[in-house]
Order: C-alpha cells, then sequence, then structure tokens
C-alpha cells in the first residue's frame, strides 16, 4: 500500500516538474534588441601618467624621470595621448589607494597610471606602477619591478610596454635597441660606424671605430649578436660582432664578396649573398657547423634574403625576370615563385616577425617608397613615399616600421623614422648625427 | 490625245482606288500603355517594419476565423444603425441612380447577420456590392465563395462598407495593429526598434569605441556585450561581456568595447520603447575596419 501511494506521489511529481518545465519552455523569451557594431573611431587613448611618487626628494625626482620615459614611449606609439599633467584635478600620494575617478572622468582621461619609486641600499631600484580604467573603474594591471638604479630608463620602457600590451593586446616595443650606421663628415667624406641606442634614441654607444665602411647590420633574434657587412680589410665580407664585449668574427672565409646577411629565426645560421661573377646567389650558413649550401643559382643578382618567422621560407629580390623583384621561396631554395608584379623595382623584402607581411622598398616614377605586402604578394600597401626611403626593419611586435630617408642637397643626409602599419603615425627619431640602415633587436629579456 | 487622257485618266483612277483601298488598312502608332506603378512613400521606420518580417513566418490563420464569428452578436444589434449610413454615404452616385437600395440594404442587414459564412454568397449575388463598388463586387462573382478569404476582404473594403458583412469591421480597418499577430512579422509582432533608432544608437557607439588596431586574427577581437539601461539611458550596471577570450587580443577588444558603452551614456532612445532597449546586446566586431 505504501508503495502504491509512494509511486503516485513519484508520478504527481514528475507531472509537475514536466509541467513546471513545458511552462518554462512555453514562455516567450524576452526579445533582447541586439545590433552589430563593425565601425570604430581610433583615436589615441587619452591616458593620464601622473609622476611616480617617492618618499625622498631623489625618489621623486626618479619617479617624474620615470613618468616622463612611459609618456614618450606611448605618445611615440601614436595610440595614446597622454594629458598634460598640469590638468590633473587629484593629486596622488598613495598609489595604493583608489583613485577619485570623477576627477580623471572630468578630464577626459580613459586610464590612469600611477606608481611609486623607492631607492634601496646597494644601488637597488624598487618601481611599482598600477593602471586604471577610469571608465570601467578598475585596475587593469600592476606590477613591481627591481633593478639597479642606472637601469631606470629600462624600468620605463617596461612600464610601458605592460601598459601598451594591456591596453592593445599586443606586445610592446619600447624596452628593445636600434643598431643603425652612424654618419658624420661631408657627404664625400663621411664616415660610418656602426651604432647602438635605445629605440627611443637615449644610450648611444659606437660599435665600431669607423675606419671601415660598414653596412647592413641586423640583430640576432636570440643572442646579443649583431651581423653586418664591412670593408675591412678592402674587401667586402659578413662578420659577427657580440654588442656586450664588441668581439668580432669573419662568418665564412669566401673567395668573393659576401652581403647582405641576416640570422635566422632561431639565430643558429646566417642567410646571404655571395658574388659570383656578374652574379649573385643566395647561400646559408650554420654557424655551428661553418657548413653553407647554396639556395638559388641562376644568372642573376639574387640579393636580400630574409627568414619568415618560422624559418620555412625566405623572401629574396632578384633581376632575374629583368629588373628586381620580389621572391619567396622555402628555407631549402626549392618552390621559388615572384610575388611582386606592381610597375616599379621592388628590394629589401623582410618578413614581419607576425608573418603576416613581408616589408620592402619600392622604386617608382624617380621615388622611393615604404610599403608592404602579404607573403603571397596580395594587398601591397605604400606606407610612406619621398626622395630616398629604404632600409624598413620590423618592431618585434610586427606594428611598426623603421626606415631612414635620405634628404637631397650638399647637406643633406640619412635620418631615422618610424611609421606604423596604419600609414599615418610617422615620427622621426633622435639621433646625435645621421643615421641609416636600423635594424631592430627583439625584445630585451 | 484622247487617248492619252484616258490612259492617264485610267492611270490616276487606278491610283486612287489603290490608296483607297491600301491606306485605311495601315495601323495608328499609337504608344502602348503603360501601366502607373503605385508607390507608397514609407519613413524609415515603417521600411523597418516591412523588412523585420519573416518570409517563413506563420500564417495566423485563427485571426481570420475569428473575425467571422465576430459580426454575429454585432449585426444583431449595432449593425442596423451604421449600416444605412455606410451604405449611402460611399455608393451614393451609382446606387441612387440604378438600383433600389433600400430593400438591398435591408435584405443584407437580415440574412448575413445570423450565419455571415453560408450567406455571404446570397448576400454577394444579391448585389448590393453589383452597384455600389464594382471592385469588389467582380470578384465574389467570379470565383467561388472561399471562406478563407474573407479577412482578407474585410481588410479590403475601407470604402465599400456596403454589405452587412463588411459594416462591422470599419474599426481596425485605418488603425494600425502594432501589437496584433500578423503573416510575416518575427515573433508575431511589431518590430522592436526602428532602423533609424539603430542606426543613430550605432552611430552613437562607433563614434565613442577606439577598437583595439591589428591583432593576429581579427575574431579574438569580436565581443558580445550585453547591457542594461535605465529609463534615464544611464546604464544600470556594468556591461556584461558575453563571449569569453583569454587571449590579451580580446582582453583588450572586451575592455575596450566596455569603455565604450560607458563613455556614451546617456543615451537618447524613445521613451516610449523602454522596454525594448533596457536590455540590449550589442556585438563589436572591428574586421571589417582591418580588412578582415
Amino acid at each position: 500500500m505504501t508503495h502504491i501511494t509512494r509511486d503516485i506521489h513519484l508520478c504527481c511529481l514528475q507531472l509537475l516538474l514536466c509541467a513546471a518545465l513545458l511552462i518554462c519552455a512555453a514562455a516567450p523569451a524576452a526579445a533582447v534588441v541586439e545590433i552589430d557594431i563593425t565601425r570604430g573611431t581610433p583615436k589615441p587613448v587619452p591616458i593620464a601618467i601622473t609622476q611616480f611618487g617617492g618618499s625622498s626628494p631623489g625618489d621623486q625626482k626618479l619617479g617624474a624621470d620615470i613618468a616622463g620615459v612611459i609618456g614618450a614611449d606611448l605618445a611615440g606609439s601614436g595610440l595614446f595621448a597622454p594629458i598634460d599633467p598640469r590638468a590633473f584635478i587629484e593629486r596622488i600620494a598613495d598609489p595604493g589607494r583608489t583613485p577619485r575617478f570623477a576627477d580623471w572622468r572630468a578630464i577626459n582621461a580613459q586610464a590612469l597610471v600611477v606608481g611609486r619609486v623607492t631607492q634601496e641600499t646597494g644601488g637597488r631600484l624598487r618601481a611599482e606602477f598600477r593602471l586604471w580604467d577610469i571608465l570601467a573603474g578598475k585596475q587593469l594591471a600592476g606590477q613591481q619591478f627591481h633593478t639597479r638604479a642606472k637601469n631606470w630608463r629600462r624600468v620605463g620602457h617596461i612600464i610601458a610596454d605592460a601598459i601598451y600590451q594591456r591596453l592593445t593586446g599586443e606586445k610592446g616595443y619600447f624596452d628593445t635597441r636600434i643598431v643603425f650606421v652612424d654618419e658624420r663628415g661631408s657627404k664625400n667624406a663621411r664616415v660610418k660606424r656602426l651604432a647602438i641606442m635605445d629605440q627611443d634614441g637615449h644610450n648611444i654607444r659606437m660599435l665600431t671605430s669607423g675606419k671601415a665602411l660598414v653596412l647592413t647590420p641586423r640583430f640576432s633574434p636570440t643572442s646579443q649578436e649583431i651581423t653586418y657587412m664591412s670593408y675591412e680589410g678592402g674587401r667586402p665580407r659578413v662578420y659577427l660582432l657580440n654588442i656586450e664585449t664588441l668581439q668580432k668574427e669573419l662568418v665564412g672565409n669566401f673567395p668573393n664578396m659576401t652581403f647582405s646577411p641576416r640570422f635566422s629565426p632561431d639565430g643558429q645560421s646566417i642567410v646571404m649573398s655571395l658574388q659570383q661573377g656578374g652574379d649573385s646567389n643566395i647561400y646559408v650558413m650554420d654557424l655551428r657547423t661553418r657548413r653553407t649550401r647554396r639556395l638559388t643559382n641562376g644568372p642573376a643578382i639574387d640579393t636580400g634574403p630574409s627568414f619568415s618567422p618560422d624559418g620555412r621560407r625566405i623572401a629574396f629580390e632578384s633581376d632575374r625576370s629583368g629588373n628586381q623583384q620580389l621572391y619567396v621561396m622555402n628555407a631549402d631554395g626549392s618552390a621559388q615563385k615572384r610575388i611582386s608584379h606592381g610597375q616599379g623595382r621592388y628590394s629589401t623584402p623582410v618578413w614581419s616577425p607576425r608573418g603576416d607581411l613581408v616589408a620592402f622598398t619600392k622604386k617608382m616614377g624617380g621615388q622611393f617608397l615604404i610599403g608592404v605586402m602579404a607573403p603571397d604578394g596580395s594587398g601591397e600597401r605604400i606606407l610612406t613615399e619621398g626622395y630616398h626611403n629604404e632600409g624598413p626593419t620590423w618592431a618585434p611586435n610586427g606594428r611598426v616600421l623603421m626606415f631612414f630617408r635620405e634628404t637631397p642637397g650638399g647637406n643633406g643626409g640619412p635620418r631615422l623614422y618610424t611609421i606604423d602599419l596604419t600609414g599615418y603615425n610617422e615620427r622621426a627619431v633622435a639621433t646625435p648625427s645621421f643615421g641609416s640602415d636600423p635594424a631592430w633587436s627583439p625584445l630585451i629579456n | 490625245m484622247r487617248k492619252g487622257l484616258v490612259i492617264s485618266l485610267g492611270l490616276h483612277a487606278a491610283i486612287l482606288f489603290w490608296s483607297v483601298a491600301v491606306f485605311p488598312a495601315a495601323r495608328d502608332l499609337n504608344a502602348p500603355k503603360i501601366q502607373p506603378v503605385p508607390v507608397d512613400i514609407v519613413s524609415a521606420t515603417e521600411f523597418t517594419k516591412i523588412k523585420a518580417g519573416k518570409r517563413d513566418a506563420k500564417e495566423v490563420k485563427p485571426a481570420a476565423s475569428k473575425k467571422p464569428d465576430k459580426p454575429k452578436p454585432v449585426a444583431k444589434k449595432k449593425t442596423p444603425k451604421p449600416k444605412p449610413k455606410k451604405a449611402k454615404a460611399a455608393p451614393k452616385k451609382k446606387v441612387a441612380k440604378k438600383a433600389e437600395p433600400a430593400p438591398k440594404v435591408k435584405k443584407a442587414k437580415a440574412k448575413p447577420a445570423p450565419k455571415p459564412k453560408p450567406k455571404k454568397k446570397v448576400a454577394a449575388k444579391k448585389s448590393p456590392k453589383k452597384k455600389t463598388s464594382p471592385t469588389i463586387e467582380r470578384k465574389p462573382k467570379k470565383n467561388s465563395f472561399d471562406a478563407d478569404r474573407i479577412a482578407a476582404l474585410l481588410d479590403k473594403a475601407p470604402d465599400g462598407g456596403s454589405t452587412a458583412s463588411l459594416a462591422p469591421v470599419k474599426k481596425p480597418a485605418n488603425k494600425p495593429k502594432p501589437n496584433k499577430p500578423s503573416r510575416g512579422v518575427a515573433a508575431g509582432r511589431d518590430v522592436t526598434m526602428s532602423l533609424s533608432e539603430i542606426d543613430a544608437l550605432r552611430a552613437r557607439i562607433s563614434q565613442c569605441w577606439n577598437p583595439p588596431t591589428g591583432g593576429l586574427g581579427a575574431d579574438a577581437l569580436k565581443v558580445k556585450l550585453r547591457l542594461r539601461l535605465g529609463r534615464d539611458g544611464m546604464l544600470s550596471g556594468r556591461p556584461e561581456v558575453v563571449n569569453k577570450g583569454a587571449s590579451p587580443f580580446f582582453v583588450a577588444a572586451a575592455d575596450s568595447a566596455v569603455r565604450a558603452v560607458m563613455l556614451c551614456q546617456p543615451y537618447q532612445l524613445p521613451a516610449a520603447k523602454y522596454a525594448l532597449w533596457r536590455d540590449m546586446i550589442l556585438n563589436f566586431d572591428p574586421r571589417e575596419m582591418f580588412g578582415g
């Protein structure tokens, strides 16, 4: 009997549940308006960067300097517009405290950077920062760094990279260095030396004496080394140089001229051109075994090789079709295919670190242009043009290119410039004198 | 001389005869008559409503079947008074001249009232319609009666109103039916917000949205955001990111979308439609901008 009543109860319960489910299913879902937003208005993000606080006047001075580095980096990217500190309403003494968002909204800030610097014993420095989203009223990032006090500029660059990455999603490129050819003296007797500096033009240091002409320096992606071509000894050859110890090494002892070197993505080999009579072909050398392998073979000038970031393909230039054009081949030299088909002559291909684009120099109508195209040759886009633009090199995040632009005339000379992929944000890079052939380092570890 | 004259006269006569015989058969060079195309000028709001329909939406038949039922009680009580007015007002010119409107109207009153469906035929044949409005009268004459089309016929007779069965449907003929289900409208109800309102909102948010530029795989930049608004057009809570993603690109994109909707408030939206915009979903997708 009890079993029967229990069964009846169960049946009732099940029926109730079913009814409830049916009612729920039958209830009309509230119609929610759904709108697609496919267009935005790209503009620099207004960002407030406060002077980093400190307990002593020395700390406060250092804090202000670091804030200046951060502001300059972010402004230089073209994606941020630092707000003039004189407009700030709230004075932040303690960066650990939540800011008064209304005060920052009042000056149209969308992001706020606060921080503190403390110089510790033994020449150590502690720096901390917080990034606030003013509109959402929440903290987006917060980090602390310990380093030697003399590295304070690097601290600024690292913080700027962290802010850049948090707000754009992309890795930053501020904590990087540039190696380039420093050019001084009159146009007829110009002294060219290898130089290295931070990407913002600070901490410049000469790497060669200037006795021999140097060209086309390229950074190793994995070590503190560069490869370049030098006329040392009267014959142009490819060298390796350790930028810390300045130790130099000849890459292969070839009878003819070697030029246009570049590292492979793993840093274990160098791809370069070797002159043979009136022609030149592309070779790859394994830096561990010192064995070389020829990749192209033909009656043409094949040069300017550049590896794809996965190391499986190489872009290069060749005049085999009658004038300079861009080609792509597999890393073993097979499947060579022309990718540039526009008007004019194409040269200096450089594969983007992201792998999606190849930057190049194009000569057309008496002008030198810097542009990008997909590795299959599609989507060619010119970013800048002028009397003489050449030698593009990619920032490690693949968003910005640096190149040199030469001005005509007796007093003219090359200067370094950056331009981002939109083609709108072009900026001159400060160098103590003329500069050419820039090469961007990977992010410093 | 005479001979020549005779020949000349004969030839002229032949030519005249020929011309008389041939030319009358010539066709007139008339331009073909072009049927005028009716053009309705509609507002963006109305256009949105038209476009929002779904072809596969269910035809709402109950409405048609219900309508004929209504006249029963209405006809008994109310039809006698309004009908004569209508019958006299609209078809006055023709009806007055050609036939006896009074008895016919009476017939119409008497018969269709109790059973509209079967007796419509009779009403149609007995033709108060024939003389009142030719456009309506043809249909029932040529085609066999179709009960399912009653509703359609009723809706098309805003000016007629001569038959007893049409009379009670006067009210809905000119009035919009915002909440009434109809074929082709999604969810069987009127559209939520008009095209112009949605476009205005989209344009406003686009102005406030500063999407993260670049980024490998623009798919990572797609953000679905749900927001709830108060009557004052201000957000009534923090917008909710509906889809998920862990990449730095997505996190930055989601933050940029949230900043956009916060920056854009207060929203100027029609207060009458608050129920529709109090809860919205915005799909932020910048791929179009970056050629993705």
